[in-house]
């Protein structure tokens, strides 16, 4: 009884992979999509994995709101057909939910974000085909992706030591450089019982109360300080990924990143624009992308990190502030 | 361990088998999107000896791997002649 309780639960409901990019892989190999819609306000992994496994696939980006929560304008209703593929990211742990899509095309909902999310379900918000994610970018994990969907799928054999170095990591560079090992290759691979391991184990609600608890700290004091303002509003439910914050211009952006990088307070810029977005898409689709990618700052939330860690933080933005900078 | 077929899997080549009191560090560049990039120092106590750096689209064939065997050799040859 007690070693059943510790073994992997039957995957009746989900699908792993070695990362989300894998599972994204797998559903287009599964669908076999004539054209795919992304969000010019992208991952790079995803672009990548089009451009490197997928190039006879049509690829078309399309704008978003700077809130991210709908298209950018109330004009905007996207036409998918039949046989394409419309990817439609939940940015930062929020339900981007203000989506019509016509036609009869697929919908895949990235929650690389917003795994942990609990987002509104029925009318009007329009479900997807498909659910996929990372689960890297909320949980210490090398590794690891998921559907929100039963497949069998075959696995590509991974001749990759990413697995292996990991285990042998001696500091966090042994670490990076196992994730660029696997970010390497475009393998629809399984997940690492190491990763699976946590992920089954994690306490869900600790994460979200914990992130929640330090992005409404970061919302509030950083409000009282007048440096930058909310972009996200999170609803009850949600899972933030970090705190993103809007500056008036980039210059004060870029300054106050730089002076908390002296703290060593790591803040990043999501995301920089792929050099084939900025090729590929109108002006008008880049609009949001490359207002987001100058102006908004994430300030880490993650759940190892208490109240005296936001603190610090802000403490730091205080002095920032002080030096007139 | 294993047999060295991927650029890929230098790094991991070398930190296998490099004799004791040498070591091997990625140095990835703070930047997000830094997979293609590698940029890989090989120590000894405190000293630099050799560095590897590049990008993995611009490696021709096999040339990261030639290049890894050639300084595994060169410092196996240094600690023999001592």
């Amino acid at each position: 009884m007690n070693i059943a309780s510790k073994l992997p639960p039957q995957h009746v409901d989900r699908t792993y992979f070695s990362s989300g990019r894998a599972a994204f892989a797998f559903l287009m190999e599964h669908e076999k999509p004539t054209k795919v819609y992304l969000p010019a306000f992208c991952c790079w992994s995803l672009v990548s994995t089009m451009l490197e496994r997928f190039r006879d696939v049509e690829v078309e980006f399309y704008g978003m709101s700077t809130f991210l929560d709908g298209p950018p304008n109330s004009r905007f209703w996207p036409e998918v057909g039949a046989g394409e593929l419309f990817v439609r990211i939940h940015y930062f742990g929020h339900q981007n939910k203000g989506w019509v899509i016509h036609g009869n095309g697929i919908v895949l909902d990235d929650l690389s974000h917003s795994y942990m999310s609990i987002f509104e379900k029925g009318e009007p918000i329009q479900q997807g085909t498909y659910e996929f994610g990372s689960y890297r970018k909320i949980l210490k994990v090398g590794d690891g992706g998921f559907i929100n969907t039963y497949f069998n799928p075959v696995y590509e054999p991974s001749k990759k030591l990413d697995t292996w170095l990991r285990y042998e990591s001696k500091d966090w560079r042994d670490m990076k450089e196992a994730e660029n090992m696997l970010d390497r290759d475009w393998q629809v691979a399984d997940i690492s019982s190491q990763s699976l391991a946590v992920i089954l184990t994690t306490n869900k609600e600790f994460v979200r109360q914990r992130r929640v608890q330090n992005e409404a700290f970061l919302e509030e004091h950083l409000k009282d300080l007048d440096v930058g303002r909310w972009h996200i509003m999170y609803r009850p439910g949600e899972c933030p990924l970090n705190h993103s914050r809007m500056f008036d211009t980039q210059e004060e952006r870029d300054d106050l990143r730089s002076f908390l990088r002296t703290k060593d307070i790591y803040t990043a810029i999501q995301w920089p624009t792929h050099p084939y977005i900025l090729q590929n898409a109108s002006e008008e689709v880049l609009a949001s992308a490359l207002y987001l990618e100058r102006h908004t700052l994430a300030f880490p939330v993650m759940q190892e990190y208490n109240l005296n860690d936001m603190e610090y933080m802000i403490n730091s933005v205080e002095e920032w502030k002080r030096s007139g900078t | 361990m294993f047999k060295l077929e991927s650029n890929y899997e230098v790094y991991c080549f070398l930190k296998i088998n490099l004799p004791e009191g040498y070591a091997i560090h990625a140095e990835p560049s703070p930047d997000y999107f830094t997979e293609n990039f590698f940029r890989y120092v090989i120590t000894k106590g405190d000293k630099e000896l050799k560095i590897l750096e590049g990008r993995f689209s611009e490696i021709r064939y096999n040339d990261l791997i030639i290049r890894a065997k050639k300084i595994l050799r060169e410092v196996e040859d240094d600690e023999h002649s001592k």
